[in-house]
């Protein structure tokens, strides 16, 4: 009964961190911490891997309709799901979300069945030399893969770099464009950046185009499961392409599905673009599929260093490492072993409930906004966007921090609101990964830091 | 769905508050700053349900520093001396509360010694350590990272130390072959500790200071508290008594080589200590 409740209180965990923006998987975990330290070992694990799955299915659905990425990994699915929705095609945006991400987690499963044995050569290759190869390769599929002129696509890139580069640096001991001002010590928080750069130049377009739109054109009718599983036939290149490119990048220490989703999505992007498929702001189905489906792979896949060898390749799995140590228990893979089947048969109920809920709560939405002018929503949304960034802000003890950063980068989204913003997010987001793992690669060759 | 939404999310929510139920009226806050799973908030999540009043965590100590001096609530703050070291040899007090009419100090809380440790029977030994050219992942703290660098140049210029984010980080590096050493104040139990700083519990651990004289060999990780609107003599009484009798933090803490050591100390007596702590680290 215990479990079952766990496993409740994890599938409404995940439904509000994939929905809400800024509130990841960690913060779930840091919330539910006193909670979490009352459980058996195995509920915590549990908890962890069913709300990080949910999350998946959620964020994608607040992406698509209102532009709102809950979590990182979802800023394909704004580009590509929010385009089509505007076109009219948010039913198939959110169904093919929703199921392609199904079958990578089933694949996922049976990937890792098959492979059990081996799983160790995985992780095991993912060194700081691998790792700066891929973060390399990622960047310069995002830099040639997006829809501006390669020069702008570099500026935006170093603009990225520059924005994540502000703060302190605990590595140097020295800060970067502080003045003296102690929350700039912190750097430039992801939430505003995100919500100025990315979801405000989508919400100005989606409001204009909306004045014109007829309200028919956004109102979604859902195709049945059993259709869009047939109709998935037709993308089972960038099904498999993807959910192997998720399923390997879940082994990348520190990025997991967040870097598999982004190479996923840019290798499909490229791919559309030669087969001449792809054209800019119009939303293109294998992208968003391909970027959906790398998320759950990944999902999975990033558990198994953790369960097959008691190895935490996240901040929220070493959270959860030392949970369970706290107790007395080493976390091994002695210890791990035994759960693998019964927390895999919680992955698969959990991914079943995110296929069915996320249709239904798109669907709930759906039968809302039939009833209100949908440039209200848009309104609504950048009202909604302002509370989250303070709310995000507040819980740091910095809101007005926050609404700062937002009005100082607000005219910088306006302005590029043109242009594809998504080099400048990704920059901002890796370039901590891309500098540690040289500045690693340096220590063992040559010696210095 | 709207109902079925609104169950799941008053369920997650009177589970998650269940748990927390009983809490001290004391309502102190605790404020912190740091990464996620790491000591401090560990630490705070620990003192908090016995304290009453929220958690404050920020990225920085900086961040930490400033809101501690402005709060009007009792609160306990988290210092560690990484941070701490850094800005008070580099003349930059915004991190530190050593400052005259600053807030008091009110304990040493934890005092973690620092272990080497290698994957058990893998051969990575301390023959090996002492004599071979090997990679030891450390935290990339600055202090922490120049301290380590400085102590394994003392025992053996070969060993390179490479920088990683976290404890997980490390480990993950470790299992891949990449480094053959982690070094961590708190060493996991499927892991053999080589070397130690402290050999209390570190079974048959080489000692440090039996092969360098550096005066790194007997480092330790030790974080501070300090009181806003708590009389400090109060407030080091209230924290010694959650730690001793907290079976958590027993498991996690005590067990690992941290003891709760200085009671009450003056504001004097901690500024010589981090001072020759920080030579130490530093001037090597």
């Amino acid at each position: 009964m215990d479990t079952i409740l766990v496993f409740i209180a994890a599938l409404a965990a995940g439904t509000v961190t994939g929905l809400v923006p800024g509130l990841g998987i960690f913060a779930a975990l840091v919330i539910a911490y006193v909670w979490l330290m009352t459980l058996d070992p195995f509920q915590v694990v549990m908890f962890y891997l069913v709300a990080m799955s949910v999350s998946q299915y959620f964020g994608s659905v607040a992406s698509t309709i209102f532009a709102i990425p809950g979590e990182v990994s979802s800023i394909p699915a704004l580009k590509e799901g929010h385009a089509l929705f505007k076109r009219g095609l948010g039913n198939k945006a959110i169904m093919y979300a929703a199921t392609g991400s199904f079958i990578a987690s089933i694949c996922a499963v049976l990937i890792s069945l098959i492979a059990f044995s081996n799983i160790d050569f995985f992780y095991k290759l993912f060194d700081s030399h691998v790792q700066a190869v891929i973060l390399v390769g990622t960047s310069a599929l995002i830099i040639l893969g997006s829809r501006n002129k390669l020069y702008i696509n570099l500026l935006l890139f170093g603009l990225g770099f520059f924005l994540s580069y502000i703060g302190y640096h605990t590595n140097s001991g020295e800060t970067f464009a502080t003045f003296g001002i102690s929350q700039l010590y912190g750097g430039i928080p992801l939430i505003p950046v995100v919500i100025a750069l990315i979801v405000v130049p989508e919400i100005l377009s989606s409001y204009r185009q909306s004045i014109e739109k007829n309200k028919k054109d956004v109102i979604l009718s859902f195709d049945s499961y059993k259709k869009t599983f047939w109709d998935l036939r037709n993308y089972k290149g960038t099904l498999t392409r993807s959910t192997i490119i998720g399923y390997i990048a879940g082994f990348i220490p520190g990025m997991t599905f967040v870097a598999g989703t982004s190479i996923a999505y840019y290798v499909e992007k490229i791919i559309q673009r030669r087969k001449k498929q792809y054209v800019d702001n119009q939303g293109n189905i294998p992208c968003l599929i391909a970027a959906e489906t790398a998320n759950n792979a990944g999902v999975y896949s990033q558990m198994l260093p953790l369960l097959l060898a008691g190895i935490p390749i996240t901040a929220s799995e070493a959270l959860v490492y030392e949970m369970i140590e706290s107790r007395g228990i080493d976390p091994s893979n002695n210890f791990f072993a035994p759960m693998i089947g019964l927390l895999t048969v919680a992955f698969i109920l959990s991914s079943i409930w995110g296929l069915f809920t996320a249709g239904k709560y798109a669907n709930l939405i759906n039968s809302i906004i039939t009833k209100i002018d949908f440039k209200y929503v848009y309104l609504g949304v950048a009202v909604v966007m302002l509370g989250v960034n303070f709310i995000a802000g507040s819980g740091m003890y910095a809101e007005w921090y926050y609404m700062l950063v937002l009005l100082g980068l607000l005219p910088i989204g306006v302005i590029l609101r043109k242009c594809d913003m998504m080099p400048c997010l990704f920059a901002f987001v890796l370039s901590y990964p891309i500098e540690s793992s040289f500045r690693r690669i340096i220590a063992i060759h040559f010696g210095i830091v | 769905m709207i109902k079925f939404l609104s169950a799941l999310l008053v369920s997650f929510g009177l589970l998650t508050s269940f748990a927390t139920a009983e809490e001290a009226d004391r309502n102190w806050d605790i404020i912190g700053y740091g990464g996620p799973g790491g000591l401090f908030n560990v630490t705070a999540q620990i003192l908090q349900p016995s304290l009453g009043g929220d958690i404050k965590m920020f990225k920085t100590c900086v961040e930490s520093a400033n809101y501690a001096r402005n709060t009007t609530k009792p609160s306990l703050v988290l210092m560690d001396l990484d941070e701490h070291t850094r800005f008070l040899l580099k003349g930059d007090d915004q991190c530190t509360f050593f400052k005259e009419g600053d807030l008091p100090f009110v304990n040493i809380v934890g005092e973690g010694f620092l272990n080497i440790y290698a994957v058990k029977d893998s051969g990575n030994d301390m023959n090996r350590f002492t004599n071979d050219e090997v990679f030891v992942g450390v935290y990339e703290g600055l202090i922490m990272f120049q301290g380590a660098k400085t102590l394994f140049e003392a025992i053996n210029p070969k060993i390179k130390a490479v920088p990683y984010q976290n404890g997980g980080a490390i480990i993950a590096a470790l299992e891949a072959g990449e480094i053959q050493y982690g070094w961590t104040s708190r060493p996991k139990a499927k892991y053999e500790v080589v070397m130690t700083t402290d050999p209390a519990g570190r079974g048959d651990a080489a000692i440090a200071k039996d092969y360098t004289d550096s005066g790194l060999n007997q480092s330790a990780y030790i974080f501070y508290v300090a009181s806003a609107n708590i009389d400090p003599a109060e407030a080091s009484k209230v924290i010694q008594q959650i730690l001793e009798s907290d079976e958590a933090y027993a498991k996690m803490f005590r067990s690992a080589g941290y003891s709760i050591t200085n009671g009450l100390k003056s504001r004097v007596e901690q500024e010589d200590i981090l001072k020759e702590l920080s030579k130490a680290y530093l001037v090597e």
